[in-house]
């Protein structure tokens, strides 16, 4: 019965109740430890007495609260990145070999060596029953450091899902570019060999090519590094490096396929776009064999992902062991301060509180240390994550958003609830010390 | 508040070591009277005080204020008769560093029940003022004069509604002029709402103007008489 009740609740829901139910012992702690009495006045009374102590205690608090935060929120955050980065990606046919070196090249435009498919294999995928469009890819050329990728209309139109500005090249010297490339529709662009953002000005004139590429339409943001890119007729790439054009010689101005096998010049990577999502398993079928490979992007990213999970793991464990070293450190310093403050509780007890009122306000004074730690931590963690995302996504041009999530909030919450359970032991040992040993000084 | 008598029972107290410190076989204090506790230093002065706040449990004997025996009390139970009944004043002040005279003089509000703590603060505004001080004053507590850290000390004792008043040495670290106020003070206080006033003290001042004396050698009393 209360089974099924969780399991119908919404994720949010049950993430709140988690979280509630975290901070619950704490909660309970609080009331228990509170009802009755109002212990704020030596509360404030510690910790303006020991400012700078608790300064450092509320700092590495801080510290460690916020080491764990930012390592879920920055992990879930390339995670997610990544994934949004390959969404547009159905399935790629490369020729044998890594397929997560494929992958990078193909999505995540890294430069990289990779063997090539010919004419005839890419006439074959094209061909193939349950292929919507198969579209080829030509690298080499870039513009101010942007890659230039050969492409045709159909992928194209695919990664923009219907909300280009402007409108698709025509013509062999025109251009779309990604949202994050610098140019407007009807400016120029004159691409140079390789990747190379070229200072000099002279070697620069000798790797430039001699054509400048008109832009005609700018894709939307996707998130990926494909928002970096200039994208061409893959015709005008091959002819740029002095290769066939992939027409013949009648049809050499066409743009885009059917391609002729015979002045098919090589791709390394074909990215295929099924006509039904069932048909994608068919032709990744299909297309595996000996003399070339077809594999889905995400489950090469689920993969890598779960080597990063396993890494995670293993950094969720140091963290942990660090908030624990953290929880024990400021545990031992709690008590050594709540012995320079065994005077003044002496004093209470001789005036009449009860010895569970000391426990009240060391663990008071303890809780609130431990309190704003953790809620500085949980800022600064999330801040940190939020920085570093920018910078990588500014390094990768893969949106990566480090929004806070549950996740964070749940370690936020179990540390806490845990350390002010720990934080009980202070104001024990002080209820339990003999009032008279400490008010003679 | 209604002021309560003393009766001390056949009374030992005697450390982890053995070795005795205190030893009074009888003594009883009326209701509203005055006592100075006298002896040279390790004569168990400090001790009695002690035996009499419940901060320390006798060894044998009894020790009645009014109808309790305070041996028969629990930690708390005796934690709430010493709020209740016993104001306690201590020779270093030990009042609360980075708190106001206010803060100290109504820190009791801090563990009493709700229902007493609008009460305490009353009482500490009133003793405040009685005393010579200002309760608006918000600056810490180490920024008063000796004279006046002990008089808010009083007012702390006072601001609980005791019936009786322990005092540990408290003009012992006064200048002459501000003990002989401090002794008026205390005398005006106990006169004025008719509690018990016991002081420990080696000043004769102040001995000379309380009502009885007790005076301790080795623990025990030498003699007891009027003054």
């Amino acid at each position: 019965m209360l089974p099924d009740l969780w399991s119908s609740l919404p994720n949010d829901a049950q993430d709140a109740g988690v979280l509630a139910m975290l901070l619950l012992p704490g909660v309970l702690i609080a009331v228990w430890n509170l009802h009755g009495i109002a212990p704020g006045a030596l509360t404030r009374s510690m910790l303006r007495r020991y400012l700078p102590v608790n300064l450092v205690f509320t700092g590495l608090v801080t510290l460690s609260v916020a080491l764990g935060v930012g390592l879920i929120a920055q992990e879930r955050g390339l995670r997610q990145g990544s994934a949004r980065a390959a969404d547009r990606f159905d399935l790629i046919v490369t020729a044998p070999g890594s397929e997560v070196t494929a992958m990078l090249t193909a999505v995540y435009l890294q430069p990289n060596d990779m063997p090539l498919l010919g004419g005839a294999q890419y006439a074959e995928i094209a061909q193939a029953e349950g292929v919507d469009f198969a579209a080829p890819l030509a690298f080499g050329d870039s513009w101010q450091g942007h890659p230039v990728v050969g492409t045709t209309a159909e992928f194209i139109t695919h990664l923009a899902g219907g909300n280009m500005t402007g409108r698709m090249f025509a013509a062999h010297e025109e251009a779309v570019v990604g949202a994050l490339v610098p140019l407007g529709i009807g400016d120029a662009a004159v691409p140079g060999h390789g990747m190379a953002d070229l200072a000099d000005a002279e070697e620069a004139a000798h790797n430039h090519h001699d054509l400048r590429y008109r832009v005609t339409g700018k894709l939307p943001a996707t998130g990926s590094p494909w928002d970096r890119a200039i994208l061409v007729p893959v015709e005008t790439v091959w002819e740029l490096h002095g290769l066939a054009n992939g027409h013949t010689a009648e049809t050499a101005q066409q743009i885009g396929g059917p391609f002729a096998p015979e002045a098919f010049p090589g791709t390394p990577a074909i990215l295929v776009k099924p006509e039904q999502l069932f048909q994608a398993y068919a032709l990744r079928t299909q297309f595996s064999r000996g003399d070339m490979m077809a594999f889905f992007p995400g489950a090469v990213l689920s993969r890598l992902h779960g080597l990063a999970g396993d890494v995670r793991q293993a950094m969720s464990l140091l963290t942990l062991v660090s908030q624990i070293l953290v929880a024990v450190a400021i545990l031992a310093g709690l008590i050594l301060i709540t012995r320079l403050f065994a005077r003044n509780l002496a004093v209470l007890r001789a005036l009449g509180a009860a010895p569970r009122f000391l426990l009240a306000v060391i663990w008071s004074y303890a809780a609130t240390l431990l309190t704003l730690g953790t809620v500085l931590g949980l800022g600064l963690g999330i801040g940190a994550a939020a920085v570093l995302s920018r910078i990588l996504t500014a390094r990768t041009s893969i949106h990566i958003s480090a929004a806070p999530g549950w996740a964070e909030l749940h370690l936020a919450a179990a540390f806490l609830s845990l350390s002010l359970i720990c934080a009980l032991l202070p104001g024990l040992l002080a209820m339990l010390r003999p009032p008279l040993t400490d008010l003679r000084g | 508040m209604a002021a309560l008598p003393l009766a001390l029972r056949n009374v030992t107290v005697t450390a982890a070591s053995g070795r005795g410190l205190l030893n009074i076989p009888d003594y009883t204090l009326p209701a509203g009277q005055s006592l100075a506790i006298l002896g040279p230093s390790g004569a168990g002065k400090s001790t009695l005080l002690h035996v009499l706040s419940g901060l320390r449990r006798v060894s044998t004997g009894s020790v009645h204020w009014g109808a309790t025996d305070l041996a028969t009390l629990t930690e708390t139970r005796l934690s709430a008769f010493r709020r209740r009944h016993i104001g306690q004043i201590f020779q270093d002040f030990l009042l609360f560093d980075e708190m106001s005279a206010l803060e100290n003089a109504a820190v009791a509000r801090q563990f009493a029940p709700g229902p007493e703590r609008a009460e305490i603060l009353r009482r500490a505004v009133q003793s405040l003022t009685s005393l010579g001080l200002d309760p608006q004053e918000t600056r810490r507590a180490t920024t008063y004069s000796g004279g006046e850290r002990q008089r808010i000390a009083v007012a702390r004792a006072l601001a609980q509604g005791p019936d009786v008043l322990l005092a540990d040495e408290p003009t012992a670290s006064l200048d002459r002029t501000s003990a002989e106020r401090l002794t008026d003070d205390l005398l005006a206080a106990a006169q004025r709402t008719g509690l018990s006033l016991i002081c420990v003290t080696h000043d004769p001042a102040l001995a000379t103007r309380l009502d009885r004396t007790l005076r301790l050698a080795h623990g025990a009393p030498e003699m007891s008489h009027a003054a």
